[in-house]
């Protein structure tokens, strides 16, 4: 067998069983919010990475799934595998339209309006308090079932949200191969000579964003399901810039570098948090922050330009991320 | 609604309006010379208003003198930022630019948090209570001295970048870089001297603020979405587009406030944030894609 | 494969011990480790670490006693910023540290995260300060609160409304005309919540009730739409930023109602003294209550009392505020008179056993409070206190056996 075929059987293994080395709760947790932020951040990484739209407003979209799915559930008991859905077709349709308003501005210009809208909606979280409870935010009951998609062990949180991990994964594998993919990072690349050759890059960067909020309130919901208590505070900018943060460590605009900026941040985070933040107060976002600065400025096309020779021996060319074409 | 409360709003909305025009001048200013969108320029704020406070309980400084020192400082630490960081983002892409300062801005948050503690502080000398009585409007004297100087750092700015051989040649390097260096100029030089400068208004801005607001770490936060509204509004790169765009939030801010409620007043701005730049996405007073920097 | 499976689990096992750190190789059985939950950082790290250095002052005052049975206590402390932070925190300090207690945690979020994950481990959960109406919205059965919270606050503020200021400006409940504003977040909502409640359950006209985003830049609009309403009582629920800001709003703006209530954080923090000078004299607050009269309690809480403000001054250079009686009222009760009396110190049942078996009279703690559980966990012996800033120092004003002065200023003079 080839290397690679190693590599690949070493981390299908690890996935599957990794979280059965150690019943360690919060261990566990670990996992699941691993393949949870991954999943978020390979969602992000489509209008992020692939479309080169630096989206700065995916909390909005990671609330609308939490919110619609915990409402339904909590109102109307309606099973929160079908308010998942309803949550992802209502981030669809806020997506149509900021994506109509925001998707031909360029780089910060994007980022300030995608921002914005999530503000929008962390203030009507907080004022809707006949729907939303405001800022006492949702709470929703322990009540463990496959119907309630509420779970007691955290092993059927983490191979859910190992599921939709892959199947995320596998939708950017396939777009990164596909003429959509070719389109998306064409337009990238250079929107005016993409849009010369006919590409239409509207409807092409819609689709993208439709389906990146699509996938991002479908974990906002399964948040909302494991942790049992969000707030308005879903909306936040910080949790928007964490989400993109995941990709832009990993390797912007490939498909494994998002889970590997999750498997990399999420770790460190808790660790920093728990090792430093104890002894004095900020040190921890101080020693995170300044690792930030240090990765975007010298491995600026992320992790996973370091671990790639692992796996692939030559880059694709959809593959690519954004510097190397810049 | 009486004319005299309307009158009041007004004259509310006029004074918040120059504060919000102080805060964005740097901003805009930075923005305009070297396209870096500085998501760390709350965080610059948040230094100047410490530096104000420690000026004026530990030295009894003035606060009105203590810009003097303040200024100055921040100069010197846009220095140092432009050198460590922001140089090494330029010409690069936008993740690159806007994940640095986002860094940066953690960063300055952390340490701010490690230095000065999470205590919420603020000043308190006979100038901050101070109030001027109009017939039947009232004004915070600290609020009329931010708009007096929101006024002349914009006038200042604008004839220093009209009439002097420095102003000339920063605007020279916003409109193209590469014909910039051609011509003899150090851009290099002239990046850093804009980002030190940038900074400075910011932390002038942060002391006249510290009279009427309190400052602690995350006091950025408070202010920065709306610097960034304000910038966008106006025209990212513009320095009249800061005054009037800083005006005219402050306004509607007030009046919304008043009209809708004092709870969606922040809403109201987003939403003409995102209404600008669906309909003038280069601002009032923005040039063509907002890639100029105009003292129009 | 099986051998290569134990090699997986060893290098795993290897792995998590590294790259997650302490994993407890020796469980010093000597000590009682307790989690310390709280904001240390972030937006609400002042209060956080207000409420721990109260706490504080307990533990360390119980281990110079010699410790519970013989054991000493000992903190590990878990920074949590925001809810998603304390999930995994307090997971950490769980299943890393295998703690059989946390305490927490002051602000609201934080509490409910927290204590979600501590009643899934069967871990006990102890709240002393956090003033969420939500925390036992689930029913758990480890979760516990000492402190007073949104709603005897909220009624308390509404009544000093009514019996205190009411009369001297000569009004009674069916007249007087309150306003209610209060920052959006959990803490001055569920504040708001309970004081209109009780004012419409009572009768009085509420004018206006209007919230704002404690960190708004301005509060003109909203000073001049209640001085439009013209209230004779004004309640508000701020944090410190927005209180200072309200206050001097107001003054711009010459709005003087006959009194100013505020509830708690804001406006009982000694900051609001200093940022406010002398336009602080003459507003009153529901708060825990703090500064108060040593001579209402009875001798063992005096001396309690005076020990506590001794240590807290020490330790800290400062002057203890409600949050810092309420930290260390929560962790004394729980070292001195919960965990001594637990079977077992680190068993959640037995602690909870003996938490339900306490009973503590009121003016045992040195904020006047003593201690018993109703059957959801909340201790009934709290009650929330009416402070009035007199000569720039908050003043306790009621209730009257633990008042320091009498309630002046009322009508509150012009600017």
């Amino acid at each position: 067998m080839k290397r690679s075929t190693y590599g690949w059987l070493a981390l299908a293994l690890l996935a599957l069983v990794g979280p059965l080395i150690t019943d360690n709760s919060f261990i566990r947790d670990m996992w699941v919010l691993v393949a949870m932020w991954g999943a978020v951040a390979t969602a992000w990484n489509l209008i992020g990475g692939y479309a080169g739209g630096l989206s700065l407003g995916h909390a909005a979209f990671f609330g609308i799934g939490a919110y619609t799915s915990s409402l339904l559930y909590t109102t109307f008991h309606i099973s929160p595998w079908l308010g998942a859905l309803a949550g992802g077709v209502l981030a669809m349709l806020s997506a149509l339209v900021i994506g109509l308003i925001t998707i031909r501005l360029r780089g910060p210009f994007f980022a300030l309006a995608t921002l914005a809208f999530a503000a929008i909606l962390g203030i009507a979280a907080t004022n809707l308090r006949w729907l939303t409870h405001g800022s006492e935010g949702m709470t929703i009951p322990f009540a463990p079932s496959m119907n309630n998609a509420i779970f007691a062990s955290k092993l059927d949180y983490y191979y859910i949200a190992l599921a939709l991990l892959m199947v995320f994964i596998a939708t950017t594998w396939w777009i990164a191969r596909s003429r959509f993919g070719y389109y998306l990072v064409a337009l990238r690349e250079n929107e005016d000579a993409a849009q010369a050759l006919g590409i239409d890059g509207l409807r092409v960067k819609l689709t993208a964003t439709l389906l990146s909020a699509f996938m991002t309130a479908l974990v906002g919901s399964f948040y909302a399901q494991y942790r049992l208590f969000f707030d308005p505070s879903i909306f936040a900018t910080s949790l928007s810039v964490q989400i993109a943060l995941f990709p832009i460590i990993g390797g912007l605009g490939t498909v494994w570098g998002p889970l590997i900026g999750a498997a990399i941040l999420v770790p460190l985070t808790a660790e920093l948090r728990s090792t430093l933040g104890s002894s004095v107060a900020g040190i921890d976002t101080f020693v995170y922050g300044t690792v930030l600065i240090l990765g975007i400025l010298f491995v600026p096309n992320g992790l996973v330009s370091v671990l790639r020779p692992l796996f692939v021996r030559r880059p694709r060319p959809a593959d690519q991320n954004v510097q190397a074409g810049t | 609604m009486t004319l005299a409360l309307f009158a009041q709003l007004l004259v509310a909305g006029v004074l918040l309006g120059g504060v919000y025009a102080l805060i964005s001048i740097g901003l805009t200013l930075i923005f305009g010379v070297m396209r870096v969108v500085n998501f760390a320029h709350g965080e610059l704020l948040m230094l100047g208003m410490y530096l104000s406070y420690y000026l004026v309980t530990a030295v009894h400084m003035n606060p009105y003198l203590a810009l003097v020192v303040v200024a100055p400082a921040l100069y010197l630490f846009g220095l140092l930022v432009e050198v460590t960081i922001i140089r090494s983002t330029i010409g690069r892409s936008d993740v690159v630019q806007v994940f640095a300062t986002v860094g940066l801005s953690i960063v300055l948050q952390a340490g701010a948090l490690m230095a000065f503690s999470a205590n919420v502080v603020g000043i308190n000398v006979p100038i901050t209570n101070a109030l001027v009585q109009l017939g039947p409007l009232s004004m915070g004297v600290p609020q009329l001295l931010a708009f007096a100087a929101a006024m002349l750092v914009a006038s200042g700015l604008f004839v220093f970048l009209r009439s002097t051989d420095i102003g000339r040649a920063i605007r020279a390097t916003a409109q193209d870089r590469s014909a910039a260096a051609l011509m003899g100029i150090n851009v290099a030089g002239i990046y850093r001297l804009t980002f030190g400068l940038g900074s400075a208004m910011t932390g002038l801005a942060g002391a006249l603020l510290m009279p009427i607001y309190s400052v602690s770490p995350t006091v950025g936060e408070q202010f920065v979405l709306i610097a960034f509204v304000v910038v966008v509004l106006g025209g990212l790169g513009s320095v009249t587009g800061a005054l009037v765009g800083g005006l005219l939030i402050g306004i509607v801010e007030t009046f919304s406030g008043f009209v809708i409620d004092p709870q969606w007043k922040q809403a109201v701005y987003f939403l003409i944030f995102l209404g600008v730049l669906v309909f003038r996405p280069a601002g009032l007073f923005g040039a063509r894609g907002s890639e100029e920097l105009s003292t129009s | 494969m099986m051998q290569m499976f134990g090699f997986l689990r060893r290098a795993g096992a290897a792995a998590a011990v590294i790259a997650l750190g302490t994993a407890p190789l020796s469980a010093a059985p000597q000590t009682i480790k307790v989690g310390a939950v709280f904001p240390f950082s972030g937006p609400l790290a002042l209060l956080g670490q207000d409420s721990f250095d109260g706490a504080n002052v307990a533990l360390e005052m119980i281990n110079a006693q010699g410790g519970v049975k013989g054991r000493k206590l000992e903190w590990v402390k878990a920074d949590s910023p925001n809810a998603e932070a304390a999930n995994s925190e307090a997971e950490r300090l769980i299943s890393q540290q295998n703690l059989k207690i946390l305490l927490g945690s002051y602000a609201s979020p934080i509490a409910i995260a927290a204590s979600q994950v501590a009643e899934r481990h069967h871990v006990i959960y102890w709240e002393q300060g956090a003033w969420t109406s939500a925390l036992f919205n689930n029913h758990p059965k480890y979760v516990f609160r000492t402190n007073v919270y949104a709603v005897p606050a909220g009624i308390a503020a509404v009544h000093y409304a009514i019996n205190v200021v009411a009369p001297k400006i000569g009004k009674d409940a069916k007249t007087l005309k309150v306003a209610i504003v209060n920052e959006d977040g959990p803490f001055g909502s569920s504040v708001a919540n309970a004081e209109a409640a009780e004012a419409s359950k009572l009768g009085v006209a509420v004018v206006s009730n209007l919230p704002y985003t404690a960190s708004t830049n301005d509060l003109t609009s909203l000073v001049l739409k209640l001085k439009a309403a013209d209230p004779d009582v004004l309640l508000a629920t701020s944090y410190i930023n927005d209180a200072t800001l309200l206050v001097k709003t107001m003054r711009t703006q010459n709005f003087r109602p006959k009194a100013i209530i505020g509830g708690s954080a804001g406006f009982g923090l000694l900051a609001l003294g200093k940022n406010l000078g002398a336009d602080v004299n003459g507003i009153s607050e529901a708060d825990a209550p703090t500064n108060i009269n040593p001579k209402g309690l009875p001798a063992a809480g005096q001396a309690l009392h005076n020990e506590f403000i001794a240590k807290f001054k020490a330790a800290t250079g400062r002057e203890p505020d409600g949050f810092s009686y309420m930290g260390f009222v929560g962790a004394y009760s729980l070292f001195h008179d919960v965990l001594p009396k637990a079977k077992d110190p680190e068993n959640a049942d037995d602690i909870r056993n003996a938490a339900m078996a306490a009973n503590v009279p009121e003016g045992t703690y040195p904020n006047g409070w003593g201690l018993k559980f109703d059957e959801t966990g909340q201790n009934t012996r709290m009650f929330a206190a009416m402070l009035q800033w007199q000569s720039q120092a908050p003043v306790v004003v009621g209730p009257s056996s633990i008042a320091a002065g009498q309630p002046a200023m009322i009508p509150l003079p012009h600017w």
